[in-house]
């Protein structure tokens, strides 16, 4: 497969450039290309119309380009100065020179303004703080071109503010900046330039006066948002499913309760590790909940492993399908009959696989999902196919409620829309469907109803109507909507 | 398209079992073609097999389990000691002095388990009893030696010895005929099983199995076993020996089987509940099991002796020869039909049960089949009891195979056979593939690969790890170059067709 055809794309300096494409767009490989972790089949890269082969992290870093990961990669065992100077340490009689580090690390941490001694250890900082000291790092090789890929997706409120002062800073200094973001309303404020990218190619560049909300996510899309949305307002049945005072581990100090109707959708936002798929992977009985009680229908559910679940009619499209919704080496027909094999066996637990193979018949045409036969390897299918296999093993059991963990993530615009259109088809026919997402657009478009989270608490709750990216922002930061409203 | 993929692996591991089994035929015909030589090879093809069976299901959950070996010599010094036999003789008196010509022997306990007129035994001489005081037995004749030394014990005067029944009982090489011989007195306390003893003048007495006793009017018939056409003489006199095992043969083999799958519900309990890596669990189930067995057993050489050829015979004889009693000169060796038992219901549990299933899949992706309900758990600690299972089944054939084993060296080494024939068999070490006749067969290679190292002239017998080691990692080499051939072949098409399709 190529991720990425014939794309171009030019930064001058003390510039900051965006570059945004849905996922799977192949921004995270143009990344990579650029800053030599990956080499590029075709092309070529100019630094000041020279051009250069970085055919290695070493060599890009020596040219200036600096990746800065989405998931940080420092070591946690060692204390600030080491990992900034990791790999190049200063050395005195063939000894690491503490002294030098310790200086050095100081200055450029005060140049991204971290206020922290370089002796303490990476592991003791938050991750905004961990952030810092990646930017620190990279600094500290002379870096020209800093390359960012999400850098504000884990990032509280105040954090992210902190960044965007030191990128602002940057440019003054002549580091021209890739930032790559989801978030449209960071891209307004930062970048002075956006390139889109869209299935692996240029979708257009975008001039700082042209960038608007509306212009990108056009461009991203490649069409009308309202086309691939249409969520028409529900006729509300009755509670289904109620939580109250749901405790999850990760966060024994908030309290979580909300409920969910039968034929609603209901969109989770916030920010990443806002405790949003602790409180689905409690729900499921992955992770047993510390307290706090579960009602199916009036009825309370006792959770203590995922069978109880889904005997009580529950299904969890997992986060990360590759790891925990599929069986890649395994068929269609063995993933789509993997939940519902207590349900077809004869005795003494002998399979049924002629039950097996109907309902994978049933569900690859229910499901459209395009492949050869139901014997195909799972993991020679495309991301969304792999998708709708995930969604068709719950399907098959006949759930009430459905629970999906950003259950559009890393596939195409089509399947993305075919996976909105089963949505709204399964909830038209009574199921209960309870999403998490940190697509806005997704958020904004599908749920009737949208709780959002702030570090382990519910911050707030919004009806379809009062629906805004502002207002859910502004709760996913931990702000109150009173104060927001005032 | 995956089923053509495993079968290819099957018959590619086939072909590697052909090529060598020809290769020996070839440089050395008349020793392997013999028929002991394939029934041995095959004989200890299934024993390999059952915990290469077993392993893999431990190896196709992405665990391992190393401490089969030391589980089959543990299940061996276990059998034995639970089958350990005696045989007391009737009626046993030590004596402690003897006036000669007197026919007088004074014992240590009240003679009065003797009455007047019955028979007793000393030194190898038989003495009819005349009075009985307290501590003192007189004798009708004077007794040989005047020497206080051993018991004296009961015997019986002889009457007719009948013929060789026609019929036979008993399986296999093991089927005796019965005779009948009678006793002037009533025998008591004798059971089928108890010994009878044949006492000549000459000498040469013979130990029999009885196989009934009847009392009728103070006369007894006796009957015992004799093998096919064994000759027998009317004999003087008889004894009786009372045999006593530690436990009722099937007791025992219940109780073993039911210790080893508690030992691999231990091994799965600390893998999973801990949770602790299987690696380091089943190596120390490795040490721990084999110092155990050398403790119970004060590191002394176990065994059946002579005892239980019934049940040795089932444990290891011919097929055909049990079922018929005649001798073939070819015949399936009884491993190789538990082999056959235990893979089917191997392979029928692994790939048409749900539970099959669920051990593949959490194999593949363990997460994934939790997410999906799988008490992945549960189904772990399953597949480490039906690996110690197979151990402790396996554990009971090779010790009835042996007749003799040696605490600190029985089994040792057999878990990384029983490892590299399930990774040649097609069992990936990273989980979740895994087929039974693979893994059979890949047993069948290492030993018949070892039967070649010993026959073929030529090759040193010491070489044999070497070679076996070799071998393996050339299987292994193979499939993986196949695999990546097979994958890239797979992505060209896949270009070619997009491109068409484009």
């Amino acid at each position: 497969m190529q991720a990425l055809q014939d794309v171009s794309l030019s930064l001058g300096e003390g510039e900051v450039l965006a570059v945004l494409g849905e996922n799977g767009a192949g921004k995270s490989t143009l990344m990579k290309i650029l800053a030599g972790v990956q080499q590029s089949d075709t092309g070529s890269i100019r630094i000041h119309g020279e051009p250069v082969q970085l055919d290695s992290c070493r060599t890009a870093m020596s040219h200036g380009v600096v990746l800065i990961h989405q998931e940080l990669n420092l070591a946690d065992n060692l204390d600030i100065g080491a990992n900034i100077f990791l790999g190049r340490e200063p050395r005195r009689f063939g000894l690491i020179d503490r002294r030098t580090i310790e200086r050095e690390s100081r200055r450029f941490l005060d140049m991204v303004g971290l206020d922290e001694s370089p002796n303490k250890l990476v592991g003791e900082l938050t991750i905004g703080r961990q952030q810092m000291v990646e930017i620190a790092k990279a600094l500290s090789t002379e870096a020209k071109v800093l390359i960012m890929d999400e850098p504000t997706s884990s990032l509280s409120g105040r954090e992210t503010e902190r960044l965007f002062e030191v990128v602002k800073d940057l440019r003054k200094r002549g580091v021209s900046i890739i930032y790559i973001s989801h978030r449209l309303g960071e891209v307004i404020e930062l970048a002075d330039r956006v390139t889109v990218l869209r299935d692996g190619k240029n979708a257009g560049d975008l001039a700082k006066e042209e960038i608007t909300h509306d212009n990108m996510v056009r461009l991203m899309v490649g069409r009308d948002v309202s086309k691939i949305f249409n969520r028409k307002p529900t006729t509300a049945h009755e509670v289904l499913f109620k939580v109250t005072d749901l405790v999850t581990p990760t966060w024994p100090q908030h309290r979580v309760s909300f409920e969910v109707r039968a034929g609603e959708i209901v969109g989770i936002s916030g920010l990443v590790g806002a405790g949003r798929t602790e409180v689905l992977r409690c729900l499921f009985g992955i992770d047993r909940a510390m307290s706090g009680t579960i009602e199916m229908n009036g009825v309370t559910l006792q959770l203590d492993k995922p069978y109880d679940a889904i005997r009580h009619g529950i299904g969890l499209i997992p986060e990360d399908r590759k790891k925990e919704g599929l069986v890649l080496e395994m068929p269609i027909s063995s993933n789509i009959g993997l939940a519902g094999l207590r349900k077809n066996q004869f005795a003494f637990g002998v399979l049924n696989q002629r039950q097996e193979s109907d309902d994978a018949a049933k569900m690859i045409q229910q499901m459209r999902i395009r492949t050869p036969n139901a014997a195909q390897i799972v993991q020679f299918l495309s991301g969304g196919n792999q998708q709708k296999v995930v969604i068709g093993k719950w399907l098959a059991l006949g759930p009430r409620l459905l629970l999906l963990d950003e259950p559009t993530r890393g596939i195409d615009v089509g399947a993305k829309q075919e996976i909105y259109r089963l949505m709204e088809d399964l909830a038209a026919q009574g199921l209960a469907i309870l999403f998490v997402s940190s697509e806005m657009e997704e958020i904004l478009g599908m749920s009737d109803r949208v709780l959002v989270m702030h570090e382990g608490r519910i911050s707030g709750e919004l009806a379809r109507k009062d629906l805004s990216e502002e207002a859910v922002m502004f709760l996913a930061t931990g702000k109150e909507l009173s104060k927001s409203s005032a | 398209m995956q089923i053509p993929a495993a079968y290819k692996k099957l018959i590619g591991i086939f072909g590697l079992l052909v090529v060598i089994c020809m290769f020996t035929a070839w440089q050395a015909p008349d020793s392997f073609l013999k028929a002991a030589n394939i029934e041995n090879t095959i004989r200890w093809t299934a024993l390999f097999g059952i915990i290469s069976i077993g392993v893999s299901f431990v190896i196709m959950t992405g665990g391992i389990d190393l401490s089969i070996g030391s589980v089959v010599g543990l299940i061996g010094c276990l059998l034995a000691m639970s089958l350990k036999t005696t045989y007391l003789p009737q009626d046993l008196l030590p004596v402690e002095a003897v006036v000669a010509d007197r026919g007088e022997l004074s014992v240590t306990s009240p003679g009065q388990l003797y009455k007047p007129g019955e028979w007793i035994s000393y030194l190898d001489r038989e003495y009819q009893v005349k009075s009985v005081n307290d501590n003192q037995i007189v004798t009708e004749q004077a007794i040989k030696t005047g020497e206080a030394k051993g018991s004296l014990r009961r015997v019986y005067p002889a009457g007719t010895l009948g013929e060789e029944s026609a019929d036979s009982i008993g399986v296999g090489s093991y089927r005796m005929h019965i005779r009948t011989i009678s006793v002037a007195f009533p025998v008591n306390s004798v059971n089928a099983g108890d010994s009878i003893e044949l006492l000549y003048d000459v000498g040469l007495d013979q130990k029999m199995p009885v196989h009934r006793v009847e009392v009728k009017d103070g006369n007894t018939e006796v009957q015992f076993l004799v093998r096919n056409n064994q000759r027998v003489n009317a004999p003087q006199f008889v004894a009786f020996q009372s045999r006593s095992q530690r436990m009722p043969t099937v007791v025992a083999i219940l109780l073993i089987l039911s210790i080893a799958t508690f030992l691999g519900w231990v091994h799965g309990m600390l893998i999973t509940k801990i949770p602790l890596q299987p690696f380091v669990v089943t190596l120390c189930g490795l040490l721990f099991y084999r110092g155990l067995a050398r403790y119970i057993t004060g590191d002394q050489e176990q065994g059946f002796g002579s005892e239980l050829p019934e049940v040795k015979e089932l444990a290891k004889g011919g097929f055909f020869r049990i079922l018929t009693g005649d001798t073939y000169s070819f015949d399936i060796p009884m491993p190789f039909i538990y082999m056959t038992l235990i893979g089917v219901v191997a392979a029928v549990f692994l790939n048409k049960t749900i539970y099959g299933r669920y051990i593949l899949a959490l194999g593949r992706n363990e997460q994934a089949a939790r997410f999906s309900g799988i008490s992945t758990d549960k189904m772990k600690i399953v597949a480490y009891m039906i690996c110690s299972f197979c151990g402790g089944v396996a554990g009971i054939l090779f010790s009835f195979d042996l007749n003799s084993i040696q605490p600190s060296g029985h089994g040792e080494f057999y878990e990384l056979y029983a490892i590299a024939a399930a990774v040649l068999g097609g069992c990936s070490l990273r989980g979740g593939e895994g087929s039974i006749l693979g893994v059979i067969i890949a047993a069948a290679v290492m030993r018949v690969l070892n039967n070649a190292i010993n026959l073929v002239e030529g090759i040193d017998t010491t070489m044999e790890f070497a070679i076996i080691g070799m071998v393996i990692l050339m299987g292994v080499i193979a499939d993986e170059l196949v695999r990546r051939y097979a994958a890239k072949r797979r992505a060209l098409a896949k270009i070619k067709d997009t491109t068409e399709g484009a």
